[in-house]
């Protein structure tokens, strides 16, 4: 709790804080807000915004209510953000512990599988894996997932190879704990605070991901997404850029907020160590 | 001997700090003596050195006087050779030693690039560096601790500043490089007649060669007088206590540090 | 390295629901099984997993990347006639973005916590969260549409029997919008850590012993502090050069540049794993060069890479 009013005390961090608290807020009470299916056939078709009351930001080729769109896309984009930072950052704590702990051969292995992954684009992997398995959320969150985990493992690693130089460890070790009892009670939570650090540009760069695959097409079909109405509203683009402009600020103002949280998180963490 | 800098209740604060770093210094900085500053980490005497050569970060609060017996306060660089304590990082890695010797020279002397490399060449020299051709073209990681430091006094002394100061500038070394630097440092000022302000934690180093001390604590000025005299009859409890600390101060600076 | 990215296109292609014949069937209209087992035969598909890997590998030793089902033509090929676009579009928007970025990131990092420092760091904080693919519609709709000033697709006017100079002012004139949108996002990137690399440098006592010597404001902020910022920055674009190479993919379908990521669209949509594949594959060769060029790079700029140890 200290640390989230300290947070607060940072500009950047109240603003960012404001934006999410918001966002989480409309994805929670999406059905509330906006209730029934966004996807459904709500009105006349490519109606322009700022028009109809009952459609704030109009309507799209089929008649779909663009503001219920964004409403619920926020759903998607934080709930596939979040999950998919979550998956990486698990995989890459499990990965960089590993190799981190075991040394020898094994650590040279998955050092080797973890600069596979960085060398690999990872939007051209999310891409072939959602393509090759086909498009559903899970499997969306994993493609992410299986793109962002290598640099978590990596700082992981490193984390791993300083703490387990230091004393408690050492002490640890004399007094006959096991080496997965020390791995789990010693290192990981000393371990944990820079790799977190590094969560909020995974989030970002998940939503970021996420919409771009949407966008071409390779979302989950049955949800709204900002990318795949980014995408929508491309075919119109001469006649109603609003279709594509309205979704696409939702995206940089989640992603802005995601970045302000990050940066006020950082400005508290060098200000306590100062 | 003519007072060179006449500093008058001074006071320094630094930004986000209300206590003062230095509190009513009143301090004479002769032409041509050579003063050493000497205090505990903490005791103010390297704000000191950074006021006089106006090193202080951006928001430091000043207060008080420095009259210069010139007029105007001595340019850094031009009139003022500085000399920090740790070698290894004032020196920047990834520019040669050459450049970093010959860009002030090159400024303050009007000099063309050809002739500011042979000024920094004739500098190297001066600080005794072996093979200082090469060591013009080399990049300070290649060097040792004290070559580095003998670096960093050629490129302070560049432009033939009439003052050095030296600010802890040999308590990064080890015992011999340290009695290197300070012999050379010794002999460099007293050759071009310069005024050197010396800082240091060190008082049995100091006394080996200032010809005044001044003795801070805690951001404010102890006492100050002709070396001799300081040593000899300490007015100040804090002064006999920092003596007493180093019991023999006949041996040379080398044992009585080994010894403590 | 190179292997267990061969091993991990191997596995996607063989995880693939339906293989290639499936889709080539599917695309002329279907066909009967005995057909598809003569396809599979002739690719192959139809033996044991350990015997297509090494069929797999040993064809990649030749430089065979295997057979475009959707192009039918040889993967190779394709990603050879498409690569230079891709090339053309990633270099320009790393030429723009590097140069920009730094030179933006001297001007905010000259003076931290100056008005022109915020007002940049805010700039490149919005800049830096716009998708690409949106940035670049956006800029379709304002130059393109609106104003018309430029054009929307493709890599130059199509039979235009432009020679010489004027085709390549075409076509350069074809690569202001992607290229402006790839540059943009990665300009506020190279600005934010050109900045943050300065601010840290700063702090360093080699800036203060370079003031004692009386420089120059300009000279300090340049040869100084600008000179080893620099350095985080080259460290950065070796990182970057594989979201590069991912974000062309949408820029390129937005464009409809024929280019390498276009070409990966195209195997997603023709459900072309081969294809698919081989551009991973090919990706992950050219993020390796690219990342020893910068080395290269890095090596020049910094003298103490691969130095012996101190003379004394």
């Amino acid at each position: 709790m200290r640390r989230i009013r300290n947070l607060m005390k940072t500009p950047e961090g109240m603003a960012g804080f404001g934006i999410l608290a918001t966002l989480i807020l409309v994805a929670l009470f999406a059905p509330v807000l906006s209730p029934g299916d966004p996807l459904r056939i709500a009105g006349d078709p490519l109606l322009a915004p700022f028009v109809d009351p009952a459609f704030p930001l109009g309507t799209d080729r089929l008649g779909r209510d663009v503001l219920a769109g964004i409403i619920h896309g926020t759903r998607t984009s934080l709930a596939v953000g979040i999950a998919a930072a979550i998956a990486a950052i698990a995989i890459g704590l499990c990965v960089g512990l590993a190799a981190g702990f075991a040394g020898g051969l094994v650590e040279e292995a998955l050092m080797r599988v973890i600069d596979a992954f960085q060398i690999v684009p990872s939007f051209l992997l999310a891409l072939a894996f959602v393509s090759v398995i086909g498009a559903s959320v899970p499997v969306v969150v994993l493609a992410i997932a299986l793109g962002a985990w290598a640099d978590p493992a990596r700082l992981t690693r490193a984390q791993v190879l300083s703490i387990r130089e230091r004393d408690y460890v050492a002490a640890a070790r004399v007094i006959g704990m096991h080496p997965v009892e020390i791995a789990w009670k010693e290192i990981l939570p000393n371990a944990l605070p820079p790799v977190l650090a590094l969560s909020a540009i995974i989030v970002a760069a998940a939503i970021l991901t996420e919409a771009a695959l949407s966008f071409l097409g390779l979302g989950d079909p049955n949800i709204v997404t900002w990318g795949s109405m980014i995408a929508e509203g491309r075919n119109v683009l001469r006649s109603s850029p609003s279709l594509s402009i309205f979704p696409g600020i939702a995206l940089v103002v989640t992603v802005i907020g995601v970045y302000l949280l990050s940066e006020g998180f950082g400005k508290t963490l060098a200000g306590s160590e100062a | 001997m003519s007072a060179l800098c006449e500093i008058r209740e001074l006071e320094v604060a630094y930004r986000g700090n209300s206590v003062p770093a230095l509190t009513n210094i009143d301090l004479d900085i002769h032409a041509g003596e050579r003063l050493a500053i000497i205090g505990e980490s903490g005791s103010g005497k390297s704000t000191l050195a950074r006021t006089i050569a106006r090193l202080l970060p951006a928001g430091a609060r000043v207060r008080g006087e420095m009259r210069w017996s010139l007029g105007q306060a001595p340019l850094p660089g031009r009139d003022m050779g500085f000399v920090f304590q740790d070698p290894a990082a004032s020196l920047n890695p990834v520019l040669t030693v050459g450049e970093q010797v010959a860009e002030g020279a090159r400024l303050h002397l009007g000099l063309t690039r050809r002739t500011a490399y042979e000024r920094a060449l004739d500098m190297l020299e001066r600080v005794r560096i072996p093979d200082p051709a090469k060591v013009l073209k080399a990049f300070p990681h290649q060097l040792s601790g004290g070559q580095r430091q003998r670096v960093a006094i050629a490129a302070a002394l560049a432009a033939g500043p009439g003052i050095l100061i030296a600010d802890e500038a040999t308590s990064a070394l080890d015992m011999i490089v340290q009695a290197e630097i300070v012999s050379l440092l010794d002999e460099l000022v007293r050759e071009a007649g310069m005024t050197l302000i010396f800082i240091t934690h060190d008082i049995a180093l100091a006394s080996g060669f200032a010809d005044r001390v001044a003795i801070f604590r805690d951001g404010g000025l102890v006492e100050a007088g002709p070396t001799g005299a300081i040593l000899t009859s300490p007015k100040d409890v804090y002064t006999r206590a920092l003596l007493a600390s180093h019991r023999d101060l006949s041996t040379p600076p080398l044992i009585s540090e080994a010894a403590s | 390295m190179l292997l267990i990215v061969i091993l991990l296109t191997f596995l996607l292609l063989e995880s693939a629901s339906g293989d290639a014949v499936d889709a080539y069937l599917l695309s002329i209209g279907g066909g009967d099984a005995t057909v598809a087992q003569s396809l599979r035969q002739a690719y192959g598909l139809d033996q044991s997993v350990f015997a297509r890997l090494w069929l797999y590998v040993s064809s990649l030793a030749r430089f065979d990347l295997g057979w475009s089902v959707a192009f039918d033509r040889p993967v190779l090929d394709l990603i050879f006639e498409r690569l230079p676009n891709t090339l053309l579009l990633m270099g320009s928007a790393t030429a723009l973005s590097f140069g920009l970025g730094s030179a933006l990131g001297i001007v905010a990092g000259a003076r931290p916590e100056s008005a022109g420092d915020r007002v940049l760091s805010t700039v490149s904080l919005i800049l830096y969260a716009i998708p690409s693919f949106w940035l670049g519609l956006v800029l379709s709709i304002v130059f393109a549409v609106q104003l018309r000033w430029l054009p929307t697709s493709g890599i130059e006017t199509i039979a235009s029997g432009k020679t010489g100079l004027t085709r390549a002012a075409d076509i350069a004139s074809h690569l202001v919008l992607p290229v402006g949108a790839l540059a943009l996002i990665y300009t506020a990137l190279f600005l934010r850590v050109m900045r943050a690399g300065m601010a840290d440098v700063w702090a360093l006592d080699f800036v203060l012993f370079a003031r004692s010597k009386g420089l120059s404001r300009s000279r300090i902020v340049l040869r100084h502090v600008a000179r080893n910022a620099l350095l985080p920055l080259v460290t950065m674009l070796g990182l970057q050069s594989a979201a590069m190479l991912g974000g062309s993919v949408v820029i390129e379908s937005i464009f409809a540049v024929p280019g390498f990521g276009r070409l990966a669209q195209e195997a997603v949509s023709g459900r072309d794993a081969p294809l698919l594949m081989g551009i991973i594959l090919v990706s992950a060769v050219l993020v390796i060069c690219i990342n020893l060029v910068i080395d290269l790079l890095y090596a020049a700029l910094d003298p103490r890479v691969g130095a012996s140890e101190p003379a004394a």
